[in-house]
């Protein structure tokens, strides 16, 4: 597909000058990644010129709602699929339908039944996803560890809740930051959420909860049900055991990173795009990972993605076929591979790149892929959900219950409420 | 027919009416631009608040929908009181502190100058920039404040930012920084036009420095401290900048003042309406608190 693409670029090389607007976040990756993108789409199509937008965390969730719905909205946008900003533009029909983007690019197929239904709304796609990424990763100091007297996490599993805790408190009695999280963020607290529930749930409410937020699928699982309940509970006690560091709830993730990073902390909360900046940071120690501990025991934890920082085609774009050939350019297996995983480092959205390919990422991606293979993944609750009934949501409730200003039974009820609210008003 | 040859031929009311049309005339300008660009955003926040509206689409009128919904809800009255104790405490201090700097400055004192250019610097640095610095700052172990704190023995691991009960604390103390200059100069200026044989009789009937500040200053300065304070009461009140960068609204809703439930409600909720309805609930109750103000504040010159 790729190459029959090539072989036109002659063609429209003759083409008039055209300047396609394309979003992307801030970000040491994410720059990098579409700058590689900007530079090899240039260069296939000399008469295109591309103009990267940058815009924030903030803005991505909420105020570029107004510049995608917008009579000048950029080309190709960053849409969080997680975000009311997509569920807004969906129902509202300002998004261009990517039917024959999809199909030009055999999409379904290669990204896989859970990432392609995640994204595709009454049978219509209106984003494409670059990039897959990992997270809920707790990286942890090996040689910190040892010199608390703390062994290394057996096949990168934390076994139990009191184990996470006595590992935080020989850290701390050995003058070590325990498990540094930004929980001021406005999303890491919540993050443990996407770990520890399908610890907690069924197969089959776990399925229910990343669906209800659609009126047309009955409610199973209940937010106030003991599955999601019991994974509150288990954080507040791993709050009130001191897990976290101090002044958590006051710091924004890089502040509370920035003491792993420095060598002083012991673990951090994080995921696969910080291998990023490890061989950035000069580190004086070599990182390793392990994951959180389930709620039941005879669960596993298993890796958490995040497939939902999508691009989409704003209604209202001046240059709707040349966003479209964009699309199908960055998905490309070509692309995919010489800016995902060659250029950058992070892993590949779609599921049709060859091994050899893969082979090239960091030794650590590697070793999470293969935990991948072996025990599987799980894409994360509030990396799925719409914000106003996940995320956005959530998270300021959590940091309520961490302050002692709620019980985690006043949050599953007021969680369970606003579901209710969500299914009622689409919004 | 000119006001001047209106009065010159002896006709009074043709002179009014023609002052009445100059005026008129004159303030024409002003008064298209205030109705574009106050007067229609509020008649369109109003509307939009009795509407239902998700950033993108139609409107749908839903009456005092939004109004009873915002009403009601337990987090409206809540941030409504953080909102309330944090514009108070901001005002209150930034008052009082450029008062009474104002008055230093105004009699002369040691260094005067100096105050008056240094206390200013704060409110002409970048709020978002001044704010992160802050919140730096306020960090437990690593921030500048805990290391002064550890050094003098105080501890270093306070964690104002963390704490729902504290975290206004560093927000007030952030946004007093930014803005008592401002306030100090406009007072400063009004103190100066005081009338300095006032002080001199109050001099000669035995009044100390205290006294004179008592019984001359504040009291004739007291229109400008008014209007001053009324205005810092409006603009912490409505302020969203240093909250937003230092804290967010959180821990929880700790910081969470009207402003910021606002943001929230239109574009993380997509609510736009119930955030119109918020502004408006908030315009309103400005609007009675700076009228009652103006109505309590006044000239002691008589």
């Amino acid at each position: 597909m790729f190459s029959a693409v090539l072989l036109t670029s002659a063609a429209w090389a003759q083409e008039a000058p055209v300047t396609l607007t394309v979003q992307t976040q801030t970000g040491e990756s994410n720059i990098k990644l579409f700058s590689i993108l900007t530079e090899e789409f240039e260069k296939l199509y000399p008469n295109v010129t591309v103009r990267l937008q940058t815009i924030s965390q903030d803005q991505k969730v909420g105020a570029n709602l107004a510049v995608l719905a917008s009579n000048n909205p950029p080309d190709v946008g960053m849409i969080p699929i997680n975000s009311q900003v997509y569920t807004q533009l969906v129902n509202n029909n300002a998004l261009l339908p990517l039917s024959d983007v999809w199909e030009a690019s055999d999409l379904k197929r290669r990204y896989g039944e859970t990432v392609a239904n995640s994204l595709i709304v009454k049978d219509v796609p209106y984003t494409v996803v670059t990039s897959q990424a990992i997270y809920d990763i707790v990286w942890y100091n090996p040689a910190l560890f040892e010199k608390a007297g703390i062994p290394a996490p057996e096949n990168h599993r934390i076994k139990s809740m009191d184990d996470l805790v006595d590992i935080a408190s020989k850290l701390k009695a050995a003058g070590f930051g325990p498990l540094q999280i930004g929980g001021g963020s406005g999303y890491q607290a919540s993050w443990f959420v996407d770990a520890l529930l399908p610890t907690s749930a069924t197969a089959v409410q776990m399925q229910n909860y990343l669906q209800t937020q659609d009126p047309e699928v009955q409610v199973v699982a209940r937010y106030d049900d003991a599955a999601f309940l019991d994974v509150l509970m288990a954080l507040n006690k791993l709050n009130g055991a001191g897990v976290f560091q101090a002044g958590f709830l006051g710091q924004k993730a890089p502040d509370a990173f920035a003491p792993f990073l420095a060598g002083t902390a012991g673990m951090a909360i994080g995921g696969d795009w910080d291998l990023v900046q490890f061989g950035q940071s000069n580190l004086n120690f070599e990182p390793d990972w392990a994951l959180l501990p389930p709620i039941s025991a005879d669960r596993k934890v298993v890796q958490t993605l995040y497939f939902g920082d999508a691009l989409g085609i704003p209604a209202a774009a001046k240059n709707p076929d040349w966003a479209k050939k964009f699309l199908q350019f960055v998905v490309s297996d070509e692309i995919q591979e010489l800016a995902n995983v060659r250029g950058v480092g992070i892993l590949p959205s779609v599921n049709s790149l060859p091994a050899e390919a893969i082979a090239s990422l960091n030794p650590i991606t590697q070793e999470l892929l293969a935990d991948i293979t072996a025990n599987g993944s799980a894409p994360g609750w509030t990396g799925t959900i719409p914000g106003g009934v996940g995320q956005q949501f959530l998270d300021p409730l959590i940091q309520e219950m961490y302050s002692g200003g709620l019980t985690p039974a006043d949050i599953a009820a007021q969680q369970q409420q606003r579901l209710e609210e969500f299914r009622a008003t689409g919004k | 027919m000119t006001t001047t040859s209106a009065a010159r031929s002896g006709n009074p009311g043709r002179a009014s009416q023609a002052n009445a049309a100059t005026i008129a005339l004159g303030t024409m300008p002003a008064l298209i631009l205030l109705l574009a660009l106050v007067g229609w955003p509020i008649v369109q926040a109003v509307w939009l608040s009795l509407s239902d509206w998700g950033g993108v689409g139609d409107l749908k009128w839903v009456g005092l929908e939004n109004y009873t919904t915002v009403l009601s809800d337990p987090r409206t009255l809540r941030s409504l009181g953080t909102t309330l104790t944090y514009a108070t405490a901001s005002t209150c201090l930034i008052i009082v502190i450029a008062t009474l700097l104002a008055a230093y400055a105004s009699a002369g004192g040691k260094g005067s100058n100096f105050h008056r250019i240094v206390w200013f610097l704060p409110g002409i640095a970048p709020a978002a920039a001044a704010s992160i610095f802050w919140a730096n700052a306020f960090q437990p172990s690593t921030g500048a404040l805990n290391l002064i704190l550890g050094a003098l023995g105080m501890g270093s691991r306070h964690a104002w930012l963390a704490e729902g009960s504290m975290a206004l604390i560093p927000v007030i103390v952030v946004t007093v920084w930014t803005s008592v200059g401002f306030a100090f100069l406009i007072i400063l200026g009004a103190m100066e036009q005081i009338d300095s044989s006032l002080y001199e009789a109050a001099r000669i009937d035995g009044a100390n420095a205290v006294s004179r500040f008592w019984s001359v200053t504040l009291p004739l300065a007291r229109p400008t401290i008014v209007i001053v304070a009324i205005l810092e009461f409006i603009w912490t009140f409505n302020g969203f900048t240093v909250i937003w960068a230092m804290t967010q609204g959180g821990p929880g809703s700790a910081t969470s003042t009207l402003p910021v439930l606002v943001y929230k409600q239109a574009f993380q909720f997509t609510q736009f309406g119930r955030a119109a309805a918020l502004s408006v609930v908030g315009g309103a109750l400005l609007l009675a608190i700076g009228t009652v103000g103006l109505m309590l504040g006044g000239s002691r010159q008589r």
